[in-house]
């Protein structure tokens, strides 16, 4: 019988008496088969690199949450899928060739520090995937940052088989990512700017100052073409053959280097389509998120460039690094966003406004992680402010509780 | 016909409807052998009781008096000796006096003779539904003769609730549908005493066949129309059937003749032209005894104080079952004793499949908002529950504690089964106790 065995409610009558098909556990697995096109899509782009990392991932995430219910006394909550979709998505976060102890040790802090020790399931600060991408990238940049590379497609084609292909792409590494190579560029052209002026100005002292000017025009003008000249081996680099050397077709299908989950466009989206039909998530967040930041790539996309306004490329930006990934899986995540709708209406735009200033001006290439974790923050504030009109009362501000 | 639908602003549930007994005509139950009458079946004080064990009663009597002015008649529903006066508990209540009459005697017919009740003033039409002892009978027993006294407030609106959103309830729908001509007889007895100016027949588009015959036999009277309803719960939740057909929203601790309507349930208007036009008191009741699996499963004219157990042995009951329920399974109560009866507000009983019923884990909040887009009064469920829980009664009443109509939406939702609805009853209990408290001082 549906009845309430303790607590408060035990004491007064007991209604409704039929329940949504919706559970708790049909939710969370619903959404680790939504990451299953995902998962598919990194081995078939980065071999036994994604293999290994998912499977230290989750294999991490699972025993510490086997470990912290033990610890707090609590009934075991293995099977429920939430442990498993952080293990998940954690791994879609790391870059192919990850060493062993930073996927168990951002697994495990994923699990432990920020979920349990905020208080386990529901109670998470911020999403906790991202905390643990964070925390690697704190702890360990240089595996993280400069550190892509290509996918095995080319390799297989060429006849490898997978292992072989697996191994060659952790030599091939650089730093030419979709985003990366962006961020090169908009340096590089704050270099060729900041190596114009230094030009001018070493050029006005030896006009003014003859004699003790003389070592400051030396070091002026090489310091002036080293920054020059580098500015330009790395805009040589990249060789923009149309766009920046991906097309949008590699960007979309996901066969671009990046962290091994999110570089497949096309898989996130059956993920997505997936999560809707199954009602588990509004698609709100994601289009508004993907939305705004191709609205303000676009208009301010070609400020670093000094093209102006209007000038960006929006599809550039939305299919290049982590985007999908995280307006689909990782801001949508129930713990970390608004319960509200005026709520989830701004959280979504603050996200694309966030990571737009970051990849422009900021000094990350990806703005994604920080933006989420920034309004995962933020969403307690927007919870108590931002509540919806009660029936039958005027439409004036409700005080918070 | 192509229908513009009418519906309630934001949230609620859509359930699978289970409306299997939509297609069965109303047929008499058979009369039981005892009944059992509480004296209270209403909202209100209850009724005093007027007889004795050994006394012999005849249909229709009065056997409970009202006490106070919000209260209601309450008369034996068949002939027989009163076997017994005792306390025993309703679903709802405590420690009630029950009258326990053996069924024997004559069966009285009601029809015989008709009062010329459309010379009747309004004074004496509210008698006769005093006296009849005609209460709510969507399910909220609140005394009619009562609701319908004239207070200051203009009335231009009369609403009749066609809209039963309940999944398994049909019997408003056959109703409707067998006894149009005597629901109108209600209505425009309704219009008269109030006074509206307009009446609104709210029905959902799941009863198509409803919507038809009712808006054929009002087509010559331009002051009564038929609105078609989006079906949804709780459509039929007198707040949001107002806002849907009148876009008026009821002032948040206030009632709906504040903003000059009155909501009638179809069955309480028939009463009431029953009551006016033969005298016939509140003595029997429509309800719908239905469930998956059920052999006898229909709608039933059921006298008031039957048993529940004297249905089940008509109409049959799954050996495997799981909870029964005594009204619609999202706000009806669990029936725990089988000899509870049948009483004023009972429109269904509902016998459930065991793996219909669901486990209350109240498993930790996991945020996912569907209580929150699911309230149909726009409350955070999850917050006011929160709060309750940790004993802030006060600041779950700030954020709209009571303003919760308990339809069960958030409980439905809740993927975490939280017992979200139990927690705000809990907490309207302690807010009262508290200003009862507070009163005393």
């Amino acid at each position: 019988m549906a009845k309430v065995a303790k607590g408060k409610a035990a004491s007064v009558a007991m209604s409704p008496h039929i329940h949504s098909p919706q559970s708790l556990q049909r939710i969370m697995w619903d959404v680790v088969i939504a990451l299953l096109p995902a998962t598919l899509a990194s081995i078939y782009y980065f071999g036994y690199n994604s293999i290994r990392i998912i499977a230290i991932s989750v294999g991490t995430a699972l025993v510490s949450e086997a470990l912290m219910c033990l610890m707090t006394k609590r009934k075991m909550t293995i099977l429920d899928g939430s442990a498993v979709i952080t293990g998940l998505l954690f791994a879609f976060n790391l870059p192919p060739n990850s060493p062993w102890f930073l996927v168990a040790i951002g697994s495990f802090f994923a699990i432990a520090i920020v979920k349990w020790a905020f208080g386990g399931l529901g109670y998470n600060i911020m999403n906790p995937a991202l905390g643990g991408r964070i925390f690697v990238l704190a702890a360990w940049s240089s595996f993280m940052i400069n550190n892509w590379s290509p996918t095995i497609r080319k390799f297989i084609t060429a006849g490898d088989s997978m292992q072989t292909a697996s191994a060659k792409i952790l030599d091939a590494v650089s730093s030419a990512s979709p985003l990366n190579s962006l961020k090169m560029l908009y340096k590089a052209g704050e270099s060729a700017a900041n190596a114009a002026d230094a030009v001018s100005a070493a050029t006005v002292s030896a006009t003014n100052m003859l004699t003790t000017a003389s070592n400051w025009v030396t070091n002026g003008v090489t310091n002036a073409v080293h920054a020059v000249s580098s500015a330009s081996q790395t805009v040589a680099a990249v060789t923009p053959a149309g766009h920046y050397g991906y097309s949008y077709m590699d960007m979309f299908l996901g066969n671009i280097p990046g962290c091994i989950g999110e570089t497949s466009a096309l898989a996130l989206l059956i993920g997505f389509v997936y999560l809707m039909i199954r009602k588990v998530i509004m698609p709100t967040i994601p289009v508004i998120y993907i939305g705004v930041v191709a609205l303000l790539s676009w208009m301010w996309g070609g400020l670093p460039f000094g093209t102006g306004w209007f000038t960006g490329d929006p599809l550039y930006h939305i299919l290049g690094g982590g985007l999908f990934l995280g307006a689909i899986f990782m801001a949508t995540d129930y713990v970390t966003s608004p319960i509200s709708f005026k709520g989830t209406i701004i959280y979504a735009f603050m996200l694309g406004l966030l990571t737009v200033i970051i990849r422009l001006w900021g000094g990350y290439p990806e703005g994604v992680s920080y933006s989420i974790v920034v309004m995962n923050l933020l969403v307690p504030i927007l919870d108590r402010y931002l509540k919806p009109k009660i029936y039958g009362k005027p439409r004036k501000k409700a005080k918070e509780a | 016909m192509k229908l513009q639908l009418k519906a309630f602003k934001r949230g609620g549930v859509h359930s699978k409807e289970f409306k299997l007994t939509a297609d069965k005509p109303i047929e008499k139950a058979h009369m039981p052998k005892i009944v059992r009458i509480p004296m209270t079946m209403h909202l209100g004080a209850p009724a005093v009781v007027k007889v004795k064990a050994g006394d012999n009663v005849e249909e229709g009597q009065l056997i409970g008096e009202a006490s106070g002015f919000v209260s209601a008649n309450i008369h034996a529903s068949v002939s027989g000796k009163v076997l017994n006066v005792l306390k025993a508990d309703t679903l709802n209540a405590k420690g009630v006096d029950y009258v326990e009459i053996e069924t024997g005697g004559s069966i009285r017919n009601w029809y015989d003779k008709k009062n010329k009740y459309t010379n009747f003033s309004i004074e004496q039409l509210l008698e006769k539904i005093k006296a009849a002892g005609i209460v709510g009978m969507g399910g909220a027993t609140f005394p009619t003769h009562v609701k319908l006294t004239p207070g200051k407030n203009k009335i231009d609106t009369l609403v009749v609730n066609g809209a039963e959103c309940e999944p398994y309830l049909t019997i408003d729908h056959r109703l409707m549908l067998e006894k149009t001509e005597d629901i109108l007889e209600g209505v425009r007895i309704l219009k008269k005493i109030t006074g509206a100016e307009k009446v609104v027949i709210g029905i959902e588009e799941n009863k198509l066949n409803a919507i038809e015959t009712l808006t054929e036999a009002v087509k010559d009277d331009p002051k009564i129309e038929v609105a078609a309803l989006r079906t949804r719960y709780p459509q039929g939740g007198e707040k949001q059937l107002i806002e849907a057909v009148t876009g008026r929203e009821v002032p948040s601790g206030g009632l709906p003749l504040d903003i000059g309507v009155v909501v009638m349930n179809v069955s309480t208007t028939l009463a009431v032209y029953e009551a006016v036009a033969f005298d016939k008191p509140l003595i029997e009741r429509g309800l719908t005894y239905t469930g998956l699996e059920v052999p006898g499963r229909g709608n039933y004219k059921v006298r008031i104080g039957a048993p529940i157990s004297s249905l089940v042995e008509e109409f049959g009951i799954p050996e495997k079952h799981g909870s029964i329920i005594c009204g619609g399974p999202m706000m009806g109560l669990e029936v725990t004793d089988l000899n509870l009866p049948v009483t004023k507000g009972t429109s269904g009983i509902v016998v459930l499949q065991p793996k219909q019923d669901y486990e209350v884990n109240h498993y930790p909040c996991i945020r996912c908002g569907h209580c929150v887009m699911v309230c149909p009064i726009g409350l955070q469920a999850t917050v006011i529950a929160d709060l309750v829980d940790n004993n802030r009664v006060e600041d779950a009443v700030a954020n709209g504690l009571l303003d919760c109509i308990e339809c069960g939406s958030c409980s439905f939702a809740c993927p975490s089964t939280i017992p979200l609805v139990g927690l705000m009853r809990f907490g309207k209990v302690v807010w009262r106790k508290k200003q009862q408290a507070q009163a005393k001082k």
